[in-house]
């Protein structure tokens, strides 16, 4: 990397999205009154369906942060170039942020409404693989060391995973399928869903530049300070 | 495909199936593994016929996950012992000739695993294989197939890694899911323990797991081992 | 040195390797030649090994690239760029349980290095004789896991020449052997260097290395120190006097 290169990185990634901050702050205000307070009550599950939605745009995010992660792995294999390794990086975390609030109120909503904080069913299952393998994935680019190999171990680990979770999908629906389906939603009860969708929308591209920020950052901070010790010594 | 893969793929599986036939080292560790296993999982699952029944595909296809990471990772230490990797590396030898005969090699030994663990699990649990014999015998290939699909670049990619021993089990078992509720429920359907789908259909998907897999090993191979 | 005139074969261009924050090699710039023996010097840690490493593709370079015949080397060069190059590293890259013939023939057929001339049935006779060259014929059928440190040396070395690379690596190459086998070796490094092959080696034999080098290159601490053409009539303590001048 040379001096250009270093500059030109650091400063893409220098700006803090300081609109996108108040816009997410303030939605997710938004989001508490619409889910607690605007939201009609439902018949049948009363309060424990208000969970769903956070669990419904949480599980959207998740896959698709899985999904950017394995998109950005395969780019990263392909060109070798760290700031796509970044952005899988950033990806995977901010997915798996999402996955721990999927499979937080996922058992909860279940426990109310199965009886049960556990069920074999095709999208809980698949879910739990999925953040496994991400998991999986996390730890070993947090424990592995920052260096090429480990890099790429992860990229294919992501790459492989991801059309995975289309087999362990139709492989659990074979075997058994008892997912809330189709719900007959009231009007208003859209609305407070697709407002969440929107508003985490802006809380997960918020947080994956955060993290590709500090990423590229923690890059640059290296190769300066190797820099230095070159001159140094 | 380069001109120089078929020999370059024969070389190396001549000199691994020589190597492994000469010491029967990995072969006759992880068999006796796999036997220890299946005794153990016997004496915990032991019940009635129709419990036997029931737990024997889960049994053996844990058995095949276990065996199988053991016997991928031990046949990567062997090209560790004076960094012979190296050499095969640096050498001509396209990289997805490598990567093909290691999965060879790989499916070969976990065959010759299963091939003790599985009369074994029959005999202690008092299952009749003999009626199914050819349709089990090809869900366990098709699920040996996957797992050394799955395992072998990763274990190839783990060469050289800090913690080699937990790494491999931890990312493939996961990432062969499919494989083992595939495995699991179409032996169930054999045994006919289970009615949610006929055999044929799990086998089926194993097979496209495998393609999709292989497809995507070999696509992605080159560029996995670049340093 | 009438060698000069001849054509570089390999070339190191900025070439840099860092680990973490600590550099290994910074910078070098260095063109070898044809037919040419060059000595890598320079205390532990110098950068003799990275260099090696690199040169070999065994490593990426931080920084810099490497020329082969006027081609960018790297790991995913073209099958027949890599086979070009030769390479004895510290390990010595042998499988034990297969017998010194059998390592032979698994990095021939690797290599698809058998001389053209040569029928199928006579490829045996070749591989013994390649054997005889470094003196392990009587040895041929024996598992290399029981070999002493020098007979590994010497196999690894065949196996390096085994497809006639134009450049050859040889990192520590005098390792456990005796007195007779590094004459042998010796013997080897100036026929490769007769048919034109580029040899660099580091080795803290400085006698043997001084008997067959044409030129020293001197590494400190990951900077090229100096690059010394030797006289062949130069005393035996020349190339000492040399390496401990520049470093000091």
């Amino acid at each position: 990397m040379n001096h250009k290169d270093l500059e030109s990185q650091s400063n893409a990634s220098t700006k803090i999205p300081i609109l996108w901050i108040i816009l997410g702050a303030l939605g997710m205000f938004l989001a508490h009154y619409l889910v607690f307070i605007y939201a009609p009550m439902e018949t049948t599950m009363r309060a424990a369906q208000r969970i769903f939605y956070f669990h419904l745009p949480s599980a959207w995010l998740c896959y698709i942060g899985f999904i950017m992660c394995a998109g950005w792995s395969l780019r990263y294999l392909m060109t070798q170039n760290p700031k796509h390794d970044a952005l899988a990086l950033a990806s995977a975390e901010v997915g798996l942020t999402f996955g721990v609030i999927v499979l937080t109120t996922g058992p909860l909503w279940a426990r109310a409404a199965w009886g049960v904080w556990w069920k074999w069913e095709p999208r809980l299952t698949t879910m739990a693989i999925l953040f496994l393998i991400f998991t999986c994935y996390w730890v070993i680019r947090s424990f592995g060391g920052d260096n090429a190999g480990v890099r790429r171990f992860g990229a294919v680990l992501a790459v492989l995973g991801a059309p995975n979770i289309f087999f362990v999908h139709v492989a659990v629906t074979r075997w058994r399928g008892d997912h809330p389906n189709n719900i007959g939603l009231e009007p208003e009860m859209r609305v407070v869903l697709y407002s969440c969708l929107l508003i985490f929308i802006i809380l997960f591209s918020l947080l994956v530049r955060l993290r590709y920020r500090v990423h590229t950052e923690e890059r640059t901070v290296s190769a300066l300070s190797r820099r230095l010790s070159r001159i140094g010594g | 495909m380069s001109a120089q893969f078929w020999p370059c793929f024969k070389a190396i599986l001549k000199k691994d199936l020589k190597i492994e036939l000469r010491s029967k080292e990995t072969l006759a560790t992880v068999s006796l593994f796999g036997v220890v296993l299946t005794f153990l999982f016997a004496f915990g699952f032991m019940g009635d016929p129709a419990t036997n029944l029931a737990v024997a595909p889960g049994v053996l296809w844990a058995a095949l996950l276990f065996t199988g990471s053991l016997s991928v990772g031990r046949t990567f230490a062997r090209e560790q012992e004076n960094s012979a990797f190296t050499a095969l590396a640096l050498s001509p030898a396209p990289r997805s000739a490598i990567l093909a005969a290691k999965v060879l090699v790989n499916i070969a030994v976990m065959l010759g695993v299963m091939l003790v663990i599985t009369p074994l699990l029959a005999i202690l649990m008092h299952i009749d294989l003999s009626t199914n014999l050819f349709a089990l015998m090809s869900l366990i290939t098709l699920s040996t197939v996957g797992f050394a699909l799955v395992a072998t670049p990763l274990a190839v990619m783990a060469v050289g890694a800090r913690f080699p021993e937990v790494l491999l089990p931890m990312v493939v078992f996961p990432l062969v899911t499919p494989v083992m509720i595939c495995g699991v429920r179409g032996s169930a359907a054999l045994l006919g323990t289970s009615a949610d789908l006929d055999y044929l259909a799990w086998t089926q998907m194993i097979l496209a797991f495998d393609m999709m897999i292989g497809g995507g090993a070999f696509f992605l191979f080159d560029w996995m081992v670049s340093e | 040195m009438s060698e000069r005139t001849q054509q570089v074969s390999l070339q190191a261009q900025g070439l840099t390797k860092a680990f973490g924050e600590h550099y290994a090699l910074i910078e070098l710039d260095v063109a070898w030649y044809q037919g040419e023996v060059c000595a890598l010097l320079g205390p532990n840690g110098a950068g003799k090994s990275t260099l090696l490493n690199l040169l070999s593709t065994l490593q990426a370079a931080t920084e810099g690239e490497i020329l082969l015949k006027g081609k960018k080397l790297t790991r995913q060069s073209a099958a027949e760029l890599r086979k070009e190059i030769g390479f004895v590293g510290h390990q010595t890259m042998i499988y034990g349980a297969l017998t010194a013939f059998e390592n032979l023939e698994f990095f021939a057929e690797l290599y698809d290095c058998w001389p053209a001339e040569l029928s199928q049935k006579e490829h045996q006779a070749w591989l013994l004789d390649q054997l005889e060259q470094v003196g392990l014929k009587p040895a041929a059928h024996r598992l290399a896991s029981g070999f002493s440190r020098g007979m590994s040396q010497r196999l690894t070395l065949a196996r390096a020449l085994l497809p006639k690379p134009s450049v050859l690596l040889l990192d520590e190459p005098f390792t456990g052997l005796d007195r007779a086998g590094i004459q042998q070796v010796c013997e080897l490094l100036i026929k490769a260097k007769a048919r034109g092959a580029t040899i660099i080696l580091s080795s803290h034999d400085l006698e043997t290395t001084q008997a067959i080098s044409d030129r020293a290159l001197i590494l400190k601490a990951g900077r090229l120190q100096g690059l010394h053409t030797l006289d062949v009539g130069q005393d035996k303590g020349a190339l000492l006097e040399l390496y401990q001048g520049s470093v000091n």
